[in-house]
């Protein structure tokens, strides 16, 4: 859970790949470490100090947001007799990100003032450091670097177009937000959201709500050729395919992602098994975020466990990937203890010993010598141990997650944070070499 | 005799026994009576045996014995040990130091069979590892362990022993390469009893040390060489519990002297530290005023390698007036006038190290003389200014002086006259010294009867007379080193008859000796364990002979060089059963077979062996594998064969 936190602290990734080179600014401005919101006494206690000098730097982030909508104005009227830009919609966003983070920091500035705000908001937020430097790149005299906005859009890897979605889904929420900014309840519901939190609580009716069904949460694929029929699992690679039918599908306008209009309602889907949490007639019912997480869910809960692990022939899979990712840690798990626990490192291991009275490691020769378990003979039954270690690591020691929520797998959570947070700046990185 | 026991009950007589420290006056007092005899079984505590063979009797005879040291025995495996140590028995204490012989499954045995087993030392046993540690820590009532230089314990082992033995007391990983702060943290948590940790040259770093602070018993700590360790680590060290009281940083080169300012912020009961060849550096203002807060309380100080000053040294000396040990040997800046300011403050010294402190002069030893009277050992070798004016100041001022280092001080006969007037002296080193001659040696010989250890080496001016002196005069002497002497002949070695206690004997390039000095000689000196024969050409089979006849105990020894034949080879490795380290590099006269037949003769109980690389190849594998698996470590010199035979 902790992990997850970390890993969506950085509120709007999207601004990443814009803000680049800031580095001026950044030095310049450094915030002192008693800034930072996440430490717990700044929370509890409200310091008028620390809220001054905060007050003072929102201040100084209001002028320089400012200036740089002065600067749209100016170079709308220098070139703007057709008054549409191709730097706009880019220069729109800079400035949408630029406003939701003056808007958060207010909130967390105004801290234990504002009875309505959670705690989790304050310390989900990105710290003001982070903060000043995503704002600190707006005094930069080019705003935007990457003035194409189509840059973003045909990503070299079409694997990550439905992050890409995401992340545009997210802009679209970050506009919503400086449009009533007043709404601090929504707020902070958005944002826990936003930050790929389970415990997703859209309230029911603010967003659409689908339910695919069966067939076509498991089909191969989604998109399917006019002309003749070929499926894909990706739009990206049926217009690539399209080029074969014929000039009018090469050009650039067909090539593009379609352009989504900036309103479109936020979606979430429910699972089509009646009874499942996830199913909207769950009286706890959690709507999974995207289409991957609802093949992902179905499978992982739903289905036979098809893939078996080549390596101990035990673990099964439903979803190739997870196991694809118990495979390359499969077997390596050579740090056993007495109790018959099996971890993948030694200070993991030390750990549990540490905690453990009468615990001990094992060394594995000792168990061949002794002859109480053959290691070829035990096999399957240490596998079994593994099995646990492994399921262990592989979840980041979230098994807490997996004694409350119920049948809601911890993989499935996993699946959430990892394409939410970490794949979509890794995406962006790459894009902004490209 | 009867009448002994009537006046003495078997306890007076056991405190009588405990008085007795000699092993050769214990002896003679086992000789006395049966009383006496039966005293000494039922009182003896411990005993240190140097064949396995006479073990089981010895351990049936002394009752109550407690501590064991099997470090001497050769040809000491799983088999011989389970045999020799009856089950159960009341041992308290087991050293199989450089036992490499011995397995897991022996050492399992031993723990089995020794219930109440509090300490165990199995330190230079380089291939034990976490099977072994494993092996140990069934020993649940375990306070103390020696584990150095057992090169593959790993965390797993230590982990192993952290968390059987928690009663852990005293615990020695020097020299454990694999343990890392994973398993230093874990011991910390499962030992909170620990008093005493050697950690030395261990690739920890910091987060041990933050671990260690938690102890809460913790009294001494060594730390040598563990360069990753730097400040910070010390900083964390002073935060714990303020119970060190003996700090050993030596060689941590990332250690400068603020951390040990720091150390000392935290650690107000330090009696000992050593921060020799640290960081050399200027001692820091912060570092003095600290150690001066310490006053009385310090006993010990090593500064070895350091950078001083003048106004340092006599810092310590105004503040530390309780300093009995004071190190300073290569320090840089340490002059004349500091050095003069320190002991002229700190007047309780017993030991002073200036070793390599160059610019020395006699103005110091003039201060030390006058000023600390209680001083039993100094060392100055390499310092070169010092003069004979000088060393009387010494002699006349510190009667009670036990040890003198003057190695490479040009010491001259005058010199050893003054030198004599300290009647305790137990410890010479005259090395490097030519001017050192027979003369000098008579007046030593004449006064200091009590005389251990002399070291003579390349005193070129020595001959068969002083020799003939001091083995008149000197009669308990025990070590002496005769290197490069190469006037002394065969007259010199039978005068050497008379040194009964003699146990370390080097006579290295004495080209005049021949097998008649050496056969003399051995007759004479029955507790030889100890003999470097290297380059005596003129030694042959008859003077080993006369070694393998006569001096039964020895241990190790050097005959590198020598006319040595098959023959002599063979019978001399066959008969020593003591034997355990033999140096036979440039052995011309002895043909392969003789080497093969010599090995094969001495076999089981050679620990460490010296040949010459290109037998490497043409000795049986067979001997080579047998060697090894009993635990024989060979050097092979890379140097050609020869074969003169």
């Amino acid at each position: 859970m902790d992990q997850n936190k970390q890993r969506t602290d950085f509120t709007p990734p999207p601004s990443r790949n814009f803000y680049q080179f800031n580095t001026q600014d950044q030095q310049q401005q450094k915030p002192p470490l008693q800034f930072l919101p996440q430490s717990s006494p700044f929370l509890t206690e409200w310091d008028p100090q620390t809220v001054l000098t905060n007050l003072s730097f929102l201040e100084q982030k209001i002028h320089q947001v400012q200036e740089i909508v002065h600067k749209m104005i100016r170079s709308n009227s220098n070139e703007g007799r057709n008054g549409n830009s191709p730097l706009m919609p880019a220069q729109q966003q800079l400035l949408s990100t630029d406003l939701t983070s003056i808007i958060i920091q207010l909130i967390s500035t105004a801290g234990s003032l504002l009875p309505s705000i959670k705690t989790s908001i304050l310390s989900n937020n990105p710290p003001i450091s982070q903060f000043n430097s995503l704002i600190g790149s707006s005094s930069n005299p080019n705003p935007n670097p990457n003035p194409n906005p189509n840059t973003y859009q045909p990503n070299p890897n079409p694997d990550y177009e439905e992050l890409i979605k995401w992340v545009e889904t997210k802009t679209g929420e970050n506009e919503n937000l400086t449009q009533n900014p007043t709404q601090t309840e929504d707020l902070d519901i958005k944002f826990t959201e936003e930050l790929g939190f389970e415990g997703d609580n859209v309230p029911i009716g603010s967003y659409e709500l689908l339910q695919l069904e069966k067939e076509e949460i498991l089909a191969p694929h989604t998109h399917f050729c006019q002309i003749c029929g070929k499926g894909f699992k990706r739009d990206a690679n049926l217009r690539m395919h399209m080029r074969g039918h014929g000039d009018e599908y090469k050009t650039h306008a067909a090539l593009s992602k379609p352009v989504k209009e900036i309103a479109e309602p936020v979606k979430r889907y429910s699972c089509p098994i009646v009874g499942c949490k996830r199913n909207k007639e769950h009286k706890s019912f959690q709507p999974l975020k995207t289409i991957l997480c609802v093949k992902n869910h179905y499978r992982r809960t739903h289905c036979e466990k098809s893939y078996v692990c080549g390596v101990c022939k035990v673990k099964r899979f439903s979803v190739i990937a997870d196991l694809k990712t118990h495979e390359k840690h499969c077997g390596k798990d050579k740090w056993l203890c007495s109790c018959g626990t099996t971890f993948s490192r030694k200070d993991k291991l030390f750990g549990h010993v540490a905690l453990f009275h009468g615990h001990t490691p094992a060394l594995p020769s000792e168990e061949r010598v002794k002859g109480k378990s053959n290691i070829e003979d035990s096999r399957g039954q240490s596998e079994n141990a593994v099995g646990f270690g492994d399921g262990d690591e592989f979840l980041d020691g979230d098994e807490f997650l997996d004694l409350k929520g119920g049948y809601f797998s911890p993989a499935n959570f996993d699946s959430f944070g990892f394409d939410s947070a970490a794949e979509s700046s890794f995406s962006f990185g790459k894009n902004s070499d490209g | 005799m009867s009448d002994m026991t009537a006046v003495l009950s078997v306890d007076l007589i056991a405190q009588v026994l405990d008085r007795v420290h000699d092993a050769r006056d214990i002896k003679s007092c086992r000789l006395i009576s049966k009383a006496f005899l039966h005293a000494e079984y039922v009182h003896r505590r411990a005993i240190r045996p140097l064949r396995l063979g006479p073990l089981p009797l010895l351990l049936r005879r002394y009752s109550s014995l407690q501590s064991l040291d099997l470090s001497s025995c050769p040809s000491l495996d799983d088999t011989a040990l389970s045999l020799s140590i009856p089950n159960p028995n009341n041992l308290r204490s087991v050293s199989l130091s450089r036992a490499s012989g011995i397995t897991w499954r022996g050492l399992e045995a031993l723990v089995s069979a020794c219930v109440k087993i509090e300490a165990i030392d199995l330190s230079h046993c380089t291939g034990f590892g976490d099977r072994e540690a494993a092996a140990v820590a069934r020993a649940a009532g375990l306070k103390e362990l020696r584990i150095e230089k057992c090169l593959k314990v790993t965390d797993m082992g230590l982990a192993k022993v952290a968390v059987a033995c928690t009663g852990l007391e005293r615990l020695g990983i020097k020299w454990c390469p694999e343990i890392s702060d994973i398993g230093i943290d874990l011991l910390v948590k499962k030992c909170q009893d620990l008093r005493e940790l050697d950690i030395s040259y261990l690739k920890v770093g910091n987060e041990s040390l933050r671990s260690i602070a938690c102890l809460s018993k913790l009294e001494d700590l060594a730390m040598v060489g563990c360069s990753d360790v730097d400040d910070e680590g010390l900083l964390f060290l002073s935060f714990g519990n303020s119970s060190l009281q003996s700090i050993d940083v030596s060689r941590c080169e990332n250690v400068t002297s603020h951390g040990l300012a720091a150390l000392l912020e935290g650690q107000k009961c330090l009696k000992k530290i050593n921060s020799g060849d640290c960081n050399p550096e200027l001692l820091t203002s912060t570092f003095l005023s600290k150690l001066s807060a310490l006053q009385s309380m310090l006993n010990i100080l090593k500064l070895d390698g350091l950078q001083l000053t003048d106004s340092s040294l006599s810092t310590i000396g105004q503040n530390c007036k309780n300093l009995h040990e004071i190190g300073l040997s290569k320090c840089k800046g340490a002059s004349d006038e500091g050095i003069s300011r320190l002991v002229t403050g700190c007047i309780n010294l017993t030991t002073i190290d200036l070793t390599c402190c160059r610019s020395v002069s006699d103005r110091v030893l003039f201060y030390i003389g006058s000023n600390c009277k209680r001083l039993e050992c100094l060392r100055l070798e390499s310092c070169g200014l010092v003069s004979e004016k000088g060393l009387d100041w010494i002699a006349s001022g510190c009667t009670d002086l036990k040890e003198i280092d003057l190695t490479d001080c040009n010491v001259t006969d005058t010199a050893l006259k003054y030198l004599s007037k300290c009647s305790e002296l137990r410890v010479l080193k005259l090395g490097l010294c030519p001017g050192v001659s027979d003369c000098g040696l008579a007046f030593i010989a004449n006064n200091c009867a009590k005389l251990l250890e002399l070291d003579l080496y390349r005193c070129t001016a020595v001959t068969d007379e002083g020799l003939a002196s001091i083995s008149a005069g000197c009669l308990k002497i025990r070590k002496l080193n005769l290197c490069y002497c190469n006037q002394i002949s065969d007259t010199g070695l039978n005068s050497l008859g008379s040194l009964e206690d003699l146990s370390d004997l080097e006579l290295r390039g004495l080209v005049r000796i021949t097998s008649s000095g050496i056969t003399s000689m051995a007759v004479g000196c029955r507790r030889l364990t100890h003999l470097d024969l290297k380059r005596c050409y003129s030694v042959d089979d008859a003077g080993m002979w006369a070694l393998a006849r006569y001096t039964e105990n020895l241990r190790q020894l050097t005959i590198s060089y020598c006319t040595v034949t098959g023959l002599g080879l063979c019978h001399l490795l066959g008969s020593l059963r003591c034997l355990q380290d033999v140096k036979m590099v440039h052995l011309s006269w002895v043909s392969i077979e003789g080497f093969e037949l010599a090995l094969r003769a001495s076999c089981g109980k050679l620990k460490k062996v010296k040949l010459l690389g290109g037998l490497q190849d043409v000795l049986s594998p067979e001997l080579l594998q047998t060697l090894q698996a009993r635990g024989c470590r060979i050097r092979w010199v890379n140097k050609p064969l020869v074969f003169k035979g």
